[in-house]
């Protein structure tokens, strides 16, 4: 255990490290918070609701989307793929560590810092503007939404580090990966509840069978209370599936890579 | 003034025999592209699904604020983007020295030296796309009007570029500000947007201190008429002042370099 706690300190530290890099990374994530909050506000601002939701429920949407952004979306694994390419990937190789928990615990680090400047930031909004975050009625949503909030974080990391795989066999794995990432927030629900796109019966079949809107648009769901009991227990288990099928696809992949590895750059 | 133009055309044949060496991830980035595009449009589908306009903006009008902004970002990123960016590393790691021994605008090979064509090519296709819009939405433009927008687009990419060397030569001063890019990649989309969205004080913020609506706002207003032509005016003013401050800034941070490795 004590290599991966080493290796979560170290990432948090290398955060922190560069402050003024840091300050503006997270300006960056503030930028695009106050557009979607002002775009929001703006097409609620008539009647009061947007797509069956209300302005209060839409704006609590996207500070909560903000949050999971943080949480949810890593970057830690995209070293892999670099690290594969300049062959340091081959130091993991005689290391007495487990490579998956190594950036996992790095990918932790990152993310609860950045899931605590996430909150502050939607805070200081919430305070500036004079706007509504809702909070759910009963104590229980907490617990569904954490057991939510920490499935869709296993589900991205073990989907992330898929995607930097794919350096085992292309060098050109940045530009799938920039795809990837793109769709990914986006059919996630990052940007906008997607139910709202969802308008016939095959297009909620194709959203709730595939893995995205479970990283964003599902853990928001459960908060803001429009899950009935029945359906909660359901996605819970569609999480549990996928973070399956994705572990069981990691496992050949990493086989596989392994055998077609080079060590170019030793 | 030849021998500059001399030089570039040398580093627009240098990305030429680059993207000649990778045809397919140059194909691969045009189909990523209007993918991109496409989920732009989507987002604009998804709001106007629900109503009629946005603060006054139709949604014809917001597709061509969504593309004219993309064509500015994609012009941009095709002429200075792969160079402004590299500032903080060339500091760091001293690489700006070999620049500043040659006999030519230090500035100016700095921030052209790679023309990225396949940039030249996503950018012929947002071209397609706005001629799409036009066509679709039978947008009625006037001659003067198209000429006014077209002008209004270079003055947006100027002040992108200004915007860029302005937070790109704080790296004089601080080290590894490389998130400093990725800060203006997301202040940029702020422009995607019609501004009267955003409150008063972040509307003049946007057309002052940090001229997002150069980008894709200013040159669609032109277009359809929300902003008097002597307003071009103010927007060319600015554009030279900017410009001049962003050099200005250059040039007093490039007499504090002392150097780092060589």
């Amino acid at each position: 255990m004590r290599p991966y706690i080493s290796a979560f300190r170290m990432s948090l530290s290398e955060q922190v490290t560069y402050r003024f890099g840091f300050f503006f990374a997270r300006l960056r994530g503030l930028f695009v918070l106050v557009t979607l909050f002002f775009v929001w506000s703006a097409v609620s601002m008539k009647t009061g609701f947007f797509a069956g939701y209300s302005r209060e429920e839409l704006m609590t949407y996207v500070f909560g989307a903000h949050i999971l952004r943080s949480l949810v979306f890593g970057s830690q694994s995209r070293r892999i793929a670099s690290e594969i390419h300049d062959g340091t990937f081959s130091l993991f190789l005689v290391r007495p560590v487990n490579h998956f928990l190594f950036y996992y615990a790095r990918e932790l680090s990152e993310r609860l810092l950045l899931g605590f400047f996430a909150v502050l930031e939607v805070g200081i909004i919430v305070v500036f503007f004079d706007s509504t975050f809702l909070f759910p009625s009963h104590l229980s949503v907490f617990f569904f939404v954490f057991l939510s909030v920490f499935l869709s974080h296993m589900l991205y990391y073990c989907m992330s580090y898929g995607m930097s795989m794919l350096a085992f066999w292309s060098r050109e794995a940045m530009g799938p990966r920039f795809l990837f990432e793109w769709i990914l927030e986006f059919l996630s629900g990052a940007f906008f509840p997607v139910s709202i796109v969802a308008t016939n019966v095959a297009l909620v079949f194709l959203f709730f069978a595939l893995p995205f809107i479970y990283l964003v648009f599902m853990p928001l769901t459960i908060y803001l209370e429009r899950v009935p009991g029945n359906q909660l227990f359901l996605s819970f288990v569609w999480q549990g599936m996928w973070i399956a099928i994705v572990a069981g696809l990691l496992r050949a992949l990493w086989r596989r890579g392994l055998r077609a590895y080079t060590g170019e750059g030793i | 003034m030849k021998t500059y133009w001399n030089i570039y055309t040398v580093f627009v044949q240098n990305g030429v025999s680059y993207l000649a060496q990778y045809r397919k991830d140059a194909w691969w980035n045009v189909a990523v592209n209007v993918l991109w595009v496409g989920m732009l449009f989507l987002i604009v589908e998804v709001i106007f699904s629900q109503t009629a306009t946005i603060v006054g903006w139709k949604k014809e009008e917001v597709y061509l604020l969504t593309i004219l902004w993309t064509i500015v970002s994609e012009a941009f990123v095709m002429i200075f983007g792969g160079n402004t960016q590299q500032i903080p590393h060339m500091i760091t790691d001293g690489d700006l020295d070999i620049f500043l021994t040659k006999p030519a605008n230090t500035l100016f090979l700095v921030s052209t030296r790679f023309f990225l064509f396949r940039a030249f090519y996503r950018l012929l296709a947002d071209f397609g796309i706005l001629a799409w819009i036009v066509w679709r939405f039978d947008v009625g433009v006037s001659l003067p009007h198209a000429v006014l927008a077209f002008f209004l687009v270079v003055c947006g990419i100027i002040v992108h570029f200004s915007m860029t060397l302005l937070a790109n030569t704080l790296s004089f001063w601080f080290l590894r500000i490389d998130n400093v890019n990725d800060t203006l990649v997301s202040l940029h989309t702020l422009g995607r947007y019609p501004i009267d969205v955003f409150p008063k004080t972040l509307k003049i913020l946007l057309l002052t201190a940090l001229p997002m609506a150069f980008s894709g706002y200013i040159p669609v207003a032109v277009l359809t008429g929300r902003w008097p032509w002597y307003a071009v005016g103010y927007a060319v003013c600015f554009t030279a002042a900017f410009f001049c401050l962003a050099v200005r800034f250059w040039s007093f941070a490039l007499k504090r370099y002392s150097s780092a490795s060589s």
